[in-house]
């Protein structure tokens, strides 16, 4: 699959985009220098890439957030970067988006920048999130979020898990949500996540699966 | 047996969705936002009430009047927006109403900022409103214990007809872990006492904290002290974990009790003898527990995010008969891992523990 300029994940709330879209930017810049990361989540400030500048800036990649200082300061306030990104047509660019259809809206800014071809909007989705495991509701939900960006989704992240209590079984089974949505929604699953090499489900090519070393650990979690 | 992933503030909500709260009123403040957005998508599906009031001064009156109806009614706020609400809390706890409120607690004081915080424990013990009254208060400490314990604090606000709080922070608010949820509630709003009616009885049931003469708010508050001694009774919760075989322990609540067992698991690997007490209920708070420890020769150690509020009635407990120590961190800053475990071993090897 020929990869587009710009990546877009967004999902519903707590779906895990933010791991997803950051393990993927880390993933792209083992090949592709130059990334920009854009935290676009105006919805809620806590557990946001914002708080990982330093270790991302170490990979050399860009992440364009809330201004220094600001990141508890719970302001809808979009940073002029993201437009040198996306005027910058050699930049490879990802977007983690705010939750639901409110956290879509914000990209409705940018539509200017949108072509057919030069965006992915995926679709992170967990089918243990309450409300969520009905293929149905998912279908419902990526309308509204089209409508809200004014952009069409053209894959879905496959991110099944219940935290710690995550097996193969539970993974697998969640799998099978996530495939009968994407049917309902006529688009291909792009990308499946694993955490342990246990929950790999080996039926998935290289390509379209992600390994999420997981940063936005509660402060418990932190040893 | 349903299991799913859910944020701290969602399970809060969903639990009390499943504890037969049919009634929410409340009014935006972060970090406890998904608590009323869950309820707005949710309540329309249960036949219940969502409304978004002008105020939380609104907010909790309206909780006043569908609890004084008998029926179980919920708000919820963070730091600010609970100070608020002190005003309706002590009438809510003068006409002895049943409901609950959660505290999503952020830093202070004054409009203070959205990091979690465990600044507001005297508010929520000592009686923030005016008057001689108490509040039957829950910390939860994981997901599943949001679910479980706002059912028993529906439960309790009947049982004893007083205003029960979850006190919880922006970090359990926020967290997502796996929870089961129990089975759905129906419960009837048609109780003896409520204003539903007066159906037949000779006296219509009144619902108000007022007591104009003089031995008749005497009279109310000796009624009110005597319920209060019956749940100091019954109602205390608590976990200690390790406690029999301990030198220290760590007492702390909520986001902070999840520090400390990370550190403690830690100390446990290197072979000291360190346990965890947590109180669940921080009113009725566990005294006579407590009191037990320290008369075993037990030290203890108070870990909370403030500057010294759990800390006090710890003092009060063991009533110098141990040594208590303190570690806090103010408001804006959450303790690690890392800090908690050097001040622990820092006081075992000064207490010459092993």
């Amino acid at each position: 699959m020929q990869k587009k300029r710009i990546t877009i994940f967004t999902g519903p709330f707590g779906s895990g985009k933010t791991e997803v879209a950051v393990n993927y930017a880390l993933k792209l810049n083992r090949h592709q220098p130059n990334i920009g990361l854009v935290d676009l989540d105006i919805v809620n400030p806590y557990f946001r890439s914002r708080e990982l500048i330093p270790l991302l800036g170490k990979h050399g990649i860009e992440l364009v957030s809330t201004q220094p200082g600001l990141e508890m300061a719970d302001l809808p306030a979009l940073s002029p970067r993201i437009f040198s990104l996306l005027q910058n047509k050699s930049r490879q660019v990802i977007f983690d988006v705010g939750g639901d259809p409110v956290g879509a809206k914000t990209l409705g800014r940018f539509q200017p920048y949108f072509t057919d071809n030069n965006y992915d909007l995926w679709l992170v989705l967990n089918p243990y999130r309450p409300g969520y495991s009905d293929p149905a509701k998912i279908a419902r939900l990526a309308g509204e979020i089209e409508n809200a960006s004014r952009l069409k989704i053209t894959g879905l992240v496959d991110n099944a898990n219940m935290g710690k209590l995550t097996n193969r079984q539970l993974r697998a089974e969640g799998s099978l949500i996530v495939d009968a949505a994407a049917r309902l929604l006529n688009v291909p699953v792009v990308l499946t996540t694993f955490t342990e090499d246990d929950f790999f489900l080996h039926e998935q090519e290289e390509e379209k699966s992600i390994y999420l070393k997981l940063f936005m650990l509660p402060p418990w979690e932190v040893i | 047996m349903e299991r799913v992933m859910m944020k701290g503030n969602e399970a809060l909500a969903e639990g009390a969705i499943r504890a037969g709260c049919r009634f929410f009123f409340g009014y935006p403040i972060t970090p406890q936002n998904e608590i009323p957005e869950y309820m707005a998508r949710r309540m329309p599906e249960v036949n219940g009430v969502f409304l978004q009031a002008e105020s939380e001064v609104s907010a909790i009156n309206m909780i006043y009047g569908a609890g004084g109806a008998g029926a179980r009614a919920l708000t919820s706020s963070s730091s600010p927006g609970i100070s608020l609400k002190q005003e309706g809390i002590s009438y809510i706890a003068g006409a002895q109403v049943p409901c609950v409120v959660v505290n999503v607690a952020r830093g202070g004081p004054g409009l203070g900022g959205l990091n979690p915080s465990q600044s507001d424990y005297f508010q929520a013990t000592k009686g923030g409103g005016h008057g001689d009254y108490r509040l039957i208060v829950y910390a939860p400490g994981t997901g599943q214990e949001m679910v479980d314990l706002i059912g028993i604090a529906f439960d309790k606000a009947e049982q004893y007809r007083n205003p029960v709080m979850i006190l919880s922070d922006a970090i359990m608010g926020q967290m997502m872990e796996p929870v089961i949820l129990p089975e759905m509630q129906e419960i009837p709003a048609d109780k003896a006492w409520a204003t539903t009616g007066k159906k037949g009885r000779s006296k219509p049931n009144v619902i108000n904290s007022l007591g104009i003469i003089g031995e008749d708010l005497e009279k109310i508050n000796i009624e009110l002290q005597a319920k209060y001694a019956r749940i100091e009774a019954e109602e205390v919760r608590y976990e200690a974990d390790g406690v029999d075989d301990a030198d220290l322990i760590v007492v702390a609540y909520g986001t902070s009790s999840r520090v400390v067992r990370s550190a403690i698991a830690l100390l446990r690997e290197e072979g000291k003898k360190v346990g965890l007490f947590r109180p669940i209920t921080l009113w009725p708070f566990p005294k006579q527990v407590l009191q037990e420890l320290a008369n075993k020769g037990k030290k203890f150690l108070v870990v909370e995010m403030s500057a010294g509020q759990l800390v006090e009635d710890v003092i009060l407990a063991v009533n110098d008969r141990s040594k208590v120590e303190f570690f806090g961190k103010l408001n804006g800053t959450i303790p690690t891992v890392r800090e908690v475990y050097e001040e622990i071993a820092s006081l075992l090897r000064k207490g010459g523990a092993k």
